[in-house]
């Protein structure tokens, strides 16, 4: 493991720290979180000092420090979280996170003087300092205190990121260390039981030892429990019976106490807090919670023990989360080691690893395989009339669910990218004016990877959109009765195996009269078009459409919902819009949930197979001789209920000699591309189901108006038609003559 | 008579030492133990002193560990057992 890739996980680590500080500014906000939410803000900001430290990231290091402080006042109640305290905290994270990207990217990083001077004067309790007189100096004593804290932050942080490539337990991760060290004080002191396991005599263990290292820390035995200690005569004198309680101070790190029971012989260990540190007898005062060892024969027994123990009546103030370790299965090393900040931190974590990109998406290339030799064989096997064998239905199941499961692997909650969007908000508030509530739905809902990675940008136009053009100004929502904090709600949600994200607001609405008008006056509708409402909708999606009377930063340079959906359909999405005037509108982006995998139209054009992606397909007919028009010597238009479409052969496109050239003996497919709408020719209509999408690029080389390929049931390869880039070409390399139109 | 401890108590000789007090005990003898000796106890002979005393307690016999050594003092107040006097 070299450095780059541990820096890597600083960043990955980074970026949860940063969205799970989001999720904690929206509770303040709401006005629900307590004194472990400011804990939490704390311990990431902590934990991105230390990182930083170790990899000499002076500038994010130092303004973490500053952060740091003033949350540390915070958190130790020094300050009092005040409104213009929150607008300060949330506008420094801001910053954070541009200082994180600066320091990934290799950027420059944010001029940050004037924040730094502000979270100075804030820690000083003077919150309203917006620019204070001598931001130079403050900025001067932080640098000085850099060096220092990365020193520190070297040794410390650094084991801490070793020790995350084994643990990546929760999205805090590394920082658990910390967290237990930042929620420690708040406690009185911890109280640990401990029962070794009967064998624990094994191998010439002794528990005692571990009793003895706890005292050593500053513990004290309070109790021992002879409960289950039977009698001389019917006592296994290698057996072992006893069980301890021990107090220890609240000082010590809950890490390190840990770390004593790391290399015992197994057995039952609770951490917690005593409520108060008077009252000796009171055993504990959260419920403890056991989690077995791997062996169950060995533990099963005593694990009854301490759950009688349970109490439900929790800490009136936030004690520390009850920490269970369960002392792994014997292992040959005697001594406690310290410190190994990779101890199981909270009873039920759901254990993940990393896994390098590559090799997942080998392992889902050989997947992807896997199900075409699958079809393959079903395919061979059915031409021997052995179609119907049952395992070969067996197969199929297993194969389809190995898929699933393989992409479920990449999956990734869409909370990687919504947890982006309350920070967009916040600079669309600054500049518009306007006040927005952001409500946020379904950010658990997984889709893969690559989709989550390239859905935020046109996500993101869809809410400056929202904000910008939906959203009235509070003048105007109060004119119109509403309320004068204006909704954005996002949500995702799984639907019939594709995921669909709204972004919906409570605005005025879509406008049609204007948009018709609008489209007529930019010559994007004739204007006597007869369009229907949903038409009407979809304009503010054409190239070149603008209904903001001024262009402002934000939107309406008339680039962006052409974007928006040209990004959305590259993903094999779709998007719609339900739109009611005075009402407000909602942007709904229904999207495959992989790309590896796509929903085709399998066509003939000439001895060809090729497979036309569904999500760009609006219909599919057989013209009649009058539908067709010929335009000029080598093209024509098909007559689409009003609307003409050009028609663009396939084989022509392609250069296959075969293909079918006379539209009234073909198939005439009509997509929605980059350039509109368009009539693709094909010789006919084969089948229509998934295929698996292999790169072109990677496997050959990029072919002009092709997406990639596919390996069919019986073995043969098919091209995937990229619909945009096949409809381009028409404009710009007209091929010659279409054989006959009427 | 006294049963002296000895030096080494770790869990190999917790067996000796319960099956030297078992007879103690099935004898009804008095349980005077010579804790002088000891340079080492560990877990199970603890255990096993205390259930010896335990078993003197329910018998009625008496049950005194005298001339404790340092070491098993110190073992002894770890882990919180009085195994000196009787229960």
């Amino acid at each position: 493991m070299d450095l780059d890739a541990i820096q890597q996980i600083f960043f990955q680590e980074c970026e949860e720290g940063l969205a799970g500080m989001e999720g904690s500014f929206a509770a303040i906000r709401a006005d629900q979180y307590d004194a472990e939410t400011i804990n939490g803000i704390f311990r990431a900001v902590h934990s991105i000092k230390g990182g930083a430290g170790a990899f000499g990231h002076e500038r994010l290091q130092a303004y973490t420090h500053q952060y740091e402080t003033l949350l540390d006042l915070l958190r130790s109640n020094a300050l009092t979280l005040t409104p213009p305290l929150v607008d300060l905290i949330v506008a420094a994270f801001d910053m954070l996170a541009d200082h994180v990207a600066a320091a990934r990217d290799g950027g420059t990083a944010p001029d940050d003087a004037a924040m730094l001077a502000r979270l100075i004067a804030a820690a000083n309790g003077d919150v309203d300092a917006a620019e204070p007189a001598a931001p130079v100096a403050a900025v001067a004593d932080i640098v000085v205190d850099a060096p220092v804290e990365a020193a520190v932050g070297v040794s410390d942080d650094f084991d801490d990121l070793m020790a995350m490539l084994d643990d990546v337990g929760g999205p805090t991760g590394g920082a658990q260390e910390d967290a237990d060290e930042a929620a420690a004080p708040a406690a009185a002191e911890w109280r640990v039981h401990f029962r070794p396991n009967p064998n624990a005599f094994d191998n010439g263990a002794e528990p005692l030892l571990l009793v003895r290292e706890l005292v050593r820390m500053g513990g004290r035995v309070i109790a021992c429990d002879t409960s289950t200690l039977p009698s001389l005569t019917a006592m296994d004198p290698e057996s072992s019976y006893l069980a301890w309680e021990v107090a220890i101070p609240a000082s010590v790190d809950a890490e390190d106490i840990k770390a004593v029971f790391e290399f015992s012989e197994g057995g039952t260990v609770t951490i917690n807090t005593a409520e108060e540190p008077a009252v000796a007898a009171v055993p504990v005062a959260a419920a403890p919670v056991v989690e077995v060892a791997p062996e169950p024969v060995a533990v099963a027994p005593v694990a009854a023990a301490p759950a009688a123990v349970a109490a439900p009546a929790p800490a009136p103030t936030p004690a520390p989360a009850p920490v269970v370790v369960a002392a792994p299965a014997p292992k040959p090393v005697a001594a406690p080691v310290p410190a190994p900040a990779t101890a199981p931190a909270a009873p039920v974590v759901a254990q993940t690893i990393r896994v390098d990109l590559d090799k997942l998406d080998r392992l889902v290339n050989l997947v992807g395989e896997l199900v075409i030799t699958q079809a393959m064989l079903a395919q061979r096997l059915s031409c021997n009339d052995m179609g119907g064998v049952p395992e070969l239905t067996d197969l199929d199941h297993l194969t389809r669910e190995l898929q699933e499961s393989t992409m479920a692997i990449r999956a990734q909650p869409m909370k990687t990218v919504f947890s982006r969007v309350p920070r967009i908000i916040r600079e669309l508030e600054g500049e518009t004016g306007k006040r927005v509530r952001l409500e946020i739905e379904g950010e658990m809902t997984e889709v893969d990877k690559t989709v989550v990675e390239r859905i935020g940008e046109p996500l993101t136009h869809l809410i400056r959109n929202a904000v910008d053009h939906g959203l009235e100004t509070t003048e105007e929502r109060a004119v119109a009765g509403k309320p004068s904090e204006g909704v954005v709600r996002l949500s995702a949600a799984h639907q019939s195996g594709r995921i669909v994200i709204t972004v919906a607001d409570d605005g005025r609405g879509i406008d049609r009269t204007r948009v018709r008008a609008k489209a007529i006056e930019r010559g994007i509708i004739a204007p006597d078009a007869a369009l229907s409402d949903e038409e009407i909708d979809n304009l503010i999606f054409a190239p070149g459409f603008s209904t903001a009377s001024t262009v402002s930063n934000i939107s309406g340079r008339g680039v962006g919902m052409d974007v928006v959906r040209k990004n959305v359909q590259a993903l094999g999405g779709r998007i719609g819009i339900h739109s009611k005037l005075g009402q407000g509108s909602s942007f709904s982006l229904s999207l495959p949930l992989t790309l590896a995998v796509v929903d085709g139209m399998i066509v003939t054009v000439g001895d060809q197979t090729y497979v036309i992606p569904l999500s760009h397909i609006v219909e599919s007919l057989r013209p009649s001789d009058r539908a067709v028009t010929a335009i000029g010597p080598d093209g024509a238009v098909l007559d689409v209920r009003g609307s003409y479409v050009p028609i663009y052969p396939v084989g022509e496109q392609l250069g296959i000699n075969q293909g079918e050239r006379d539209p009234g003996k073909a198939v005439l497919i009509v997509v929605e591309g980059a350039q509109g709408q368009a009539a693709l020719l094909v010789d006919t209509i084969q089948d229509q189901r998934q295929v698996v999408v292999k790169s072109l690029e990677a496997n050959y080389q990029a072919i002009d108006g092709l997406a990639g390929a596919t390996i069919l049931g019986d073995g043969r390869v098919a091209l995937i038609i990229d619909v945009d880039a096949l409809t381009a070409r028409r404009v710009r390399a007209p091929r010659p003559a279409l054989a006959h139109a009427a | 008579m006294t049963l002296a401890l000895s030096s080494r108590l770790d869990t190999g000789a917790a067996g000796p030492l319960r099956q030297s007090l078992k007879k103690l005990v099935e004898e009804r003898a008095p349980l005077a133990i010579d804790g002088s000796a000891v340079e080492q106890i560990g877990q199970a002979c603890l255990q096993v002193l205390y259930a010896a005393r335990a078993s003197a307690a329910e018998q009625g016999l008496s049950y005194q560990l005298t001339n404790p050594s340092e070491p098993l003092v110190e073992a002894a107040s770890l882990a919180a057992l009085a195994v000196f006097d009787p229960a």
